[in-house]
């Protein structure tokens, strides 16, 4: 009986460490809405959705990335890749061609990552390191150097949809976040996404082709990342090949980690992602609209996903 | 005579669980004593706290006649005890006389290595032991077994008395297990003692001066070799005498039923030398032998996790292939792994997801498995196994060993296999667990599933198969069925007097 009562002490605390990423969201949001002024406003809402919709499109593929114990640094330099093929293809052809350059960029190189970290056993680590490179080399090459606009007024103009005065990006990500919330959890994809990251063995064992796995994983995020860049070109209405996507890799990696998804492997968790993001939104805004210098935004980015990090090892710690 | 070594009545637990229940080890000075005993036994635990690895909770250690008890690897090498492990802690690009002064390294005035005297001194050790290794040659480029003699050069080197070896022979081929054999003798003239950890009862026999028996975590006994014939010391290391169970299998004669699976001369080296399993349907098939025979490489051969050199797999008498894992769960077959924490459990997922994992592709539709269909086959076999968990959806790593694996084989079940593959099913498990285990197993056999059932108990192969395959370094080394199955039988088959 005692034992009984052990495990549920446990369970009681690992379900708390779970809400970590929503209470502290909350918190944010509180603060803010307390001491600065003129956030408590829809406008806010609508800036926020306009400046984060990339990274929660990235970090969706990220996360699942990561729970199969994996890591995607090619992420930022795909975006500069992808979008820079998009809009030369624009300019050269049609809309809709760029758009599937864009995309087609995207799954081929979710497929050579894949294909590198899943099949050939490549730390996952070396082999996006490697194709980071390869990215920001092609984007350089294709452009030649220099910002190229898309010259696609129809392309150009989706950014400025709104539906209920609610811009047409927040939709994006919504439905993006929808979507993976139902792979994650309703499909047998998600089972074999978080078996493969918990323990690879047993799934081997239990007929799982892990390496298949792995492959679609990485092609899946490599693909949102390439429509992040669509989204991404259509707001700047161009690409800049040296600054687009730059250091998005590691605003998604954070906003995975403050999520609560195990770095090494383990359960995917959506809404974590999610509220990873706009836990580092807020402390952007917070610190625009409160005339901080953008560095300390930084470093309190930085303290709040130690902690955060920290707070993982105790969960491990204690189950 | 005056012992090296005098270990009296270690103690050791861990968490309340009692590693080792008072254990005596005794060696003399150039004496080479083997340590035996089955997995579980308390070996590597007994060395672990002779190197330093964990403290002892009771007894005492004397050697060189000081009593010692070192707290750190680094404080045993100091007072002359060198462990060397399976996995050699050498360093692959650095050359044999970087490795043997690794850490010490001669220096000139000025702290300058003195590289000269370094390959000097490293040569003439080699020397001494007949070996003839170019010291100038990188680690990796060297075999095992040469290896094996710079990880021995560089604790002579570190002026040890005692060195350990934990199955030092088990990746080496007979040529290079002799040339060790020889150094071995070497180190006797030296007065260097040495333990032997090992299952080749061979090499124990041509090598050992004296043995100790562990089991169960205490000490059966220490014998000197000649006193002892190889079948004497099989039963000494798994003779069990706790309570005998009735056996449990109905006699069945399965002379006229076909083969359903056949694994036709299966080499993988170096665990597996020819070994060929035939399975008839219906069938529970034991397979038997110590630690390290191949049983286990065996099993993962069969299933498609390994894939051998040489070999065929037939099921009803046609060739298929078997590639993978899967391949093998498209054949019907199913696998409960020995390490049920590694290879079995997904930890952080519930019991129910556990239970699916098998059948994520034959139950789901349009790639998502209902929710309801989860429920209702989780239900049916927490209850059809007496599974205790409060709910299907409680994490699998809450629950104990024995409903863990009630869990892997429902996994299993739930995918109407011809063939489960058991891999020591009631290990770490309680007794009363162990029962309702092999109940299920005698079950699945009269639903018309065959078995291979590996287990180091030989007890329960006995009750519960109807033949059973024993295996010796990797080769079947008898079989045995309906009256000549007992427990002598396959003991002596294990011991290779057959």
């Amino acid at each position: 009986m005692k034992n009984t009562h052990h495990f549920c002490g446990k369970q009681t605390i690992s379900f708390v460490l779970d809400q970590i990423p929503y209470i502290v969201l909350f918190a944010l949001i509180l603060w803010n809405c307390l001491f600065t002024k003129n956030f408590f406003n829809i406008a806010t809402l609508w800036n926020a959705s306009f400046q984060c919709a990339s990274t929660v499109i990235v970090s969706m593929g990220m996360m699942l990335v990561i729970a199969t114990g994996g890591i995607d640094i090619s992420a930022g330099a795909l975006i500069a890749c992808a979008g820079m093929l998009a809009t030369l293809t624009m300019r050269q052809s049609s809309c809709i061609l760029g758009v599937l350059a864009g995309l087609g960029t995207g799954l081929a190189g979710g497929f050579i990552n894949g294909i590198f970290a899943g099949r050939f056993k490549v730390q996952p680590m070396i082999v996006t390191l490697s194709m980071m490179y390869i990215f920001k080399g092609a984007a350089r090459l294709a452009s030649g150097g220099s910002n190229v606009s898309t010259n696609t007024p129809v392309f150009n103009d989706l950014t400025y949809i709104r539906i209920g005065g609610a811009p047409i990006q927040l939709f994006l990500f919504l439905a993006v976040v929808a979507i993976m919330g139902f792979l994650v959890n309703k499909t047998t994809f998600g089972q074999r996404v978080f078996a493969v990251g918990d323990n690879a063995r047993a799934s081997e064992m239990a007929g799982i082709r892990s390496w298949l796995v792995i492959l679609a994983v990485y092609m899946i995020a490599a693909f949102l990342t390439s429509f992040a860049a669509l989204v991404e070109i259509s707001m700047a209405t161009g690409a800049d090949p040296n600054n687009l996507g730059t250091g998005m890799e590691l605003d998604a990696i954070a906003a995975v980690a403050l999520g609560g998804t195990p770095m090494n492997g383990g359960r995917p968790r959506v809404m974590g992602t999610l509220a990873g993001v706009f836990i580092l939104q807020i402390i952007t805004i917070m610190i625009n609209m409160n005339n901080v210098p953008y560095a300390y935004s930084l470093a309190i980015t930085a303290a709040i996903l130690v902690a955060a990090l920290l707070l993982q090892r105790v969960k491990d710690r204690i189950a | 005579m005056e012992y090296i070594l005098e270990m009296k009545q270690i103690q050791k637990s861990f968490s309340g669980v009692h590693a080792l229940k008072g254990v005596d080890l005794c060696v003399c000075p150039g004496e080479t004593h083997a340590l035996v005993g089955e997995n579980g036994a308390g070996k590597s635990t007994l060395i672990k706290i002779l190197t330093g690895v964990y403290s002892k909770s009771g007894g005492s250690i004397l050697f060189d006649g000081k009593e010692i008890s070192p707290k750190t690897p680094n404080e045993a090498q100091m007072l002359g005890i060198s462990p060397i492990y399976q996995e050699l802690n050498l360093i692959p690009d650095l050359t044999v006389a970087e490795n043997v002064f690794l850490g010490h390294a001669p220096k000139k005035r000025g702290g300058l290595i003195d590289w000269n005297r370094m390959f000097t001194e490293t040569e003439s050790i080699m020397e001494s032991l007949g070996i003839d290794v170019d010291v100038h040659a990188q680690i990796h480029t060297l075999g095992t077994a040469v290896q094996h003699m710079v990880a021995i050069v560089r604790a002579i080197q570190l002026e040890c008395k005692l060195i350990v070896m934990d199955e030092p022979t088990s990746s080496l081929d007979k040529k290079e297990v002799d040339s060790l054999m020889k150094m071995i003798r070497e180190l006797k003239k030296k007065k260097i003692a040495v333990i032997f950890i090992s299952h080749r009862l061979d090499e124990i026999f041509e090598i050992c001066e004296r043995v100790t028996i562990l089991k169960d975590g205490e000490g059966v006994g220490t014998f000197a070799i000649q006193d002892l014939t190889q079948h004497e010391m099989v039963c000494k290391m798994l003779g069990r005498d706790f309570s005998k169970r009735e056996r449990i299998r109905t006699e069945r004669n399965f002379d006229d039923v076909e083969y359903l699976f056949e694994l036709e001369h299966a080499v993988w080296f170096p665990k597996i030398g020819d070994m060929t399993i035939r399975i008839r349907k219906g069938e529970i098939l034991g397979l038997a032998g110590l630690l390290g025979a191949g049983r286990t490489e065996s099993a993962k051969v069969m299933f498609g996790y390994a894939r051998p050199e040489k070999g065929i797999l037939k099921k009803e008498g046609n060739i298929v292939k078997i590639r993978t894992t899967r391949d093998a769960v498209r054949l019907h077959m199913a696998m409960c792994p020995e390490d049920r924490r590694a290879e079995g459990i997904v930890p952080d997922m519930s019991v129910r997801d556990n239970m699916m994992l098998a059948s994520l592709s034959g139950k789901s539709r349009f790639g998502i498995l209902s929710e309801k269909v989860k429920r209702q086959i989780s239900e049916e076999y927490i209850d059809k196994f007496s599974i205790k968990t409060p709910s299907s959806k409680q994490l699998i790593k809450n629950l104990s060993g024995g409903n863990q694996q009630k869990v892997i084989l429902a996994r299993w079940l739930a995918t109407n296999p011809q063939l489960i593959i058991l891999d020591e099913p009631t290990r770490g498990i309680d007794i009363g667990a162990k029962g309702a285990i092999e109940e299920l197993i005698q079950e699945f056999s009269n639903q018309g599933i065959s078995v291979l059932y590996i287990s180091s108990e030989l007890d329960e192969l006995v009750n519960n198969c109807d033949r059973v395959l024993v295996m010796r370094d990797g080769r079947q080394a008898g079989e045995l069925t309906g009256t000549e199955l007992s427990r002598d039988a396959i003991l002596t088959a294990i011991a290779g007097a057959m």
